[in-house]
């Protein structure tokens, strides 16, 4: 136990210092997560032996084919950062390859102390933002603390993590519960929020009354509290990401028809329409620094960027595949539980083309292997498992 | 299917000289190819759609508007029929029917700034002809637009309205000349060579299947 608890302590310290870094030195990490998942896909690629689904053609065919028939972009305009883009495709790929490739290492080990760390790091920094600049509590109140990158992606990650503790390793324990509604408070994350309320709804379904009347007391202090942080009675199209949806769709004057009308969309590499970007300039300048380089990436939320850049058809085929392919491994009501995140940020931020939410997926798939079939995927932690086998 | 470290290990043992044969042959392919396409060229440029002022009986109403709505503008000029003989004949050297099509589909249009520029990229071989082509189209634009305006303001209704506010005809403007590409944009290297990577490789399983099925 004094061991356990030494390593968490151990491990706390080293986070805060990997914060402290970030925070203070301001590191570009957008790439860690693609990074490690690169160097993952090496290190395992020895122990590839799995039965992989066809849809790993549909992944590549259509990784292919918007990055080689995508129509040519003017030479006249910046170039679009269309590898971000391309990414939910090569998910999609990995995700057929690799899902049965988990490491060796105890993963729900590391989960379980993740779901205990991460808001002790957002509270350090929090008090990293008092002591540089002097915030008092209102001021720390309205800050979106993080770990290493913004708290949207972690949020999404950190739902993972507890829909793994939960669903999958099934410890029911309110701690847990507690200790993401406190996240959830401290990240201030709108798009956290309606993560978590999707969530919210299968833990709902899964205690006793007596654990649902304090989640129900826990979601709506949560609620009231990023509520009047976030200004979410606010109207409803004062809200960033509905902006740029309506700017969009604005382009298709409304009309589903229009939407309909562009299968695959206008490709990766075609810049949001000049009058869309017109209308939302500061976002362009944002993302770019130019506010005349209207990157579709600008539009920010994956379902919107993916409506003009995919076509309506692909955006919602990018969905479904993700699905077919995690409910190969868990089965269709953990796939739904563990894309859930995944599916929500993605209605605010990049959610199916990032990369630490693709790694909440993928360790999802991994913790559920191991703890289901712990002889075909030993992991060096548990004694009793090493030796029945 | 069923894919494994030693089996792809396995693969490439067995399939290595076919692999670099298929990659080697469509890798010249992809040269020949590129030697040999015809270079596209670019040009851009954008005009601002005329203004006029509104007729309207309402007082706090704005007192401008476009003449034409950019779809109403873009939608005429994609119809391949609507140019002259001489206009194609300047453009793409002969009138065919497969020229005019093949004009239409190498003219881009896209709205700008407020909705009221519109933005013009030709792509054609040569880069004599993309300019010449794109300066006609420029020409022909504008002297249509000012005729459709010059049309409308004639009607009792808009030129009456026009008299009491001269300063809100906004005639069709020139906002962006004509600019060439710095050099061809088509064939794209990088993207022919991609492709001809990926096609040997595909060859290669393709075949490895075939000899699989066929040899034992």
């Amino acid at each position: 136990m004094r061991q356990k608890y030494s390593q968490f302590f151990l491990v706390l310290v080293i986070c805060c210092a990997i914060h402290a870094l970030v925070f203070l030195r301001s590191i570009p990490v957008y790439f860690l997560p693609d990074l490690a998942l690169i160097l993952y896909l090496a290190y395992k690629f020895k122990d590839l032996n799995q039965e992989v689904s066809p849809l790993l053609f549909v992944g590549l065919g259509l990784l292919i084919g918007f990055f080689l028939l995508s129509p040519e972009p003017s030479q006249t305009e910046f170039p679009n950062n269309y590898i971000v883009t391309l990414k939910p495709f090569a998910y999609i790929c990995i995700l057929a390859l690799y899902s049965r490739n988990p490491p060796q290492v105890n993963l729900s080990k590391w989960v379980r102390m993740f779901l205990v760390l991460y808001p002790l790091i957002l509270l350090w920094n929090l008090l990293l933002v008092h002591l540089q600049e002097n915030a008092n509590l209102a001021q720390l109140m309205t800050r979106r603390p993080y770990f290493i990158f913004e708290n949207n992606f972690e949020i999404t990650f950190y739902l993972n993590c507890f829909t793994i503790v939960f669903f999958v390793l099934g410890e029911r324990r309110l701690r847990d519960f507690i200790l993401l509604v406190a996240v959830i408070i401290l990240a201030g994350s709108r798009s956290g929020l309606l993560s978590f309320a999707f969530i919210f709804i299968f833990y709902f379904l899964a205690v006793s009354w007596r654990y649902k009347i304090a989640a129900i007391t826990l979601l709506g202090l949560a609620i009231a509290y990023i509520g009047k942080g976030r200004n979410i009675s606010a109207p409803v199209n004062t809200i960033d990401r509905v902006q740029s949806l309506l700017a969009l769709l604005s382009h298709y004057e409304f009309s589903i028809i229009e939407v309909l009308k562009i299968p695959f969309g206008y490709g990766i590499y075609i810049k949001v329409p000049g009058h869309v970007c017109a209308k939302l300039p500061d976002f362009a300048e944002w993302f770019t620094g130019n506010s005349n380089n209207c990157d579709p990436l600008m539009l920010q939320a994956f379902y919107t960027r993916a409506m003009y850049q995919f076509g309506i058809y692909i955006t919602f085929l990018v969905p479904i595949l993700f699905f077919l392919l995690v409910k190969k491994e868990m089965g269709w009501r953990l796939a739904i539980i563990t894309l859930t995140p995944m599916a929500c940020v993605a209605t605010s931020v990049g959610g199916f083309s990032n990369g630490l939410a693709f790694w909440g997926v993928l360790i999802s798939i991994y913790v559920y292997l191991q703890h289901t079939y712990p002889i075909l995927f030993p992991s060096y932690a548990p004694k009793a498992i090493r030796l029945a086998t | 299917m069923i894919i494994s470290y030693q089996e792809v290990t396995h693969w490439f043992r067995t399939n290595f000289k076919v692999l670099v044969i298929m990659e080697v042959l469509c890798l010249l392919v992809a040269g020949g190819y590129f030697l040999f396409a015809p270079r596209i060229y670019e040009a851009n440029f954008s005009i601002g759609l005329p203004k006029v002022p509104l007729v309207s009986s309402q007082p706090n109403s704005p007192n401008i508007r476009l003449m034409l709505s950019p779809q109403e503008f873009i939608r005429p000029t994609q119809d391949p029929m609507a140019y002259s003989d001489e206009f194609v004949k300047n453009c793409m050297a002969q009138d065919t029917n497969a020229n005019r099509k093949k004009m239409i589909n190498a003219l881009q249009l896209g709205v700008r700034q407020q909705g009221d520029v519109i933005a013009f990229t030709l792509r054609l071989e040569g880069r004599e002809r993309t300019a010449t082509c794109a300066n006609l189209f420029l020409a022909k634009v504008l002297e249509d637009l000012s005729i459709a305006q010059e049309n409308y303001l004639k009607i009792p209704a808009a030129s009456s309205a026009a008299q009491a506010n001269p300063d809100n005809i906004v005639k069709p403007s020139l906002i962006q000349v004509v600019r060439m590409s710095d050099s061809y944009i088509n064939p794209d290297l990088i993207k022919i060579f991609t492709t001809a990577v990926l096609a040997g490789a595909f060859l290669t399983m393709f075949l490895s299947v075939m000899r699989k099925r066929y040899r034992n």
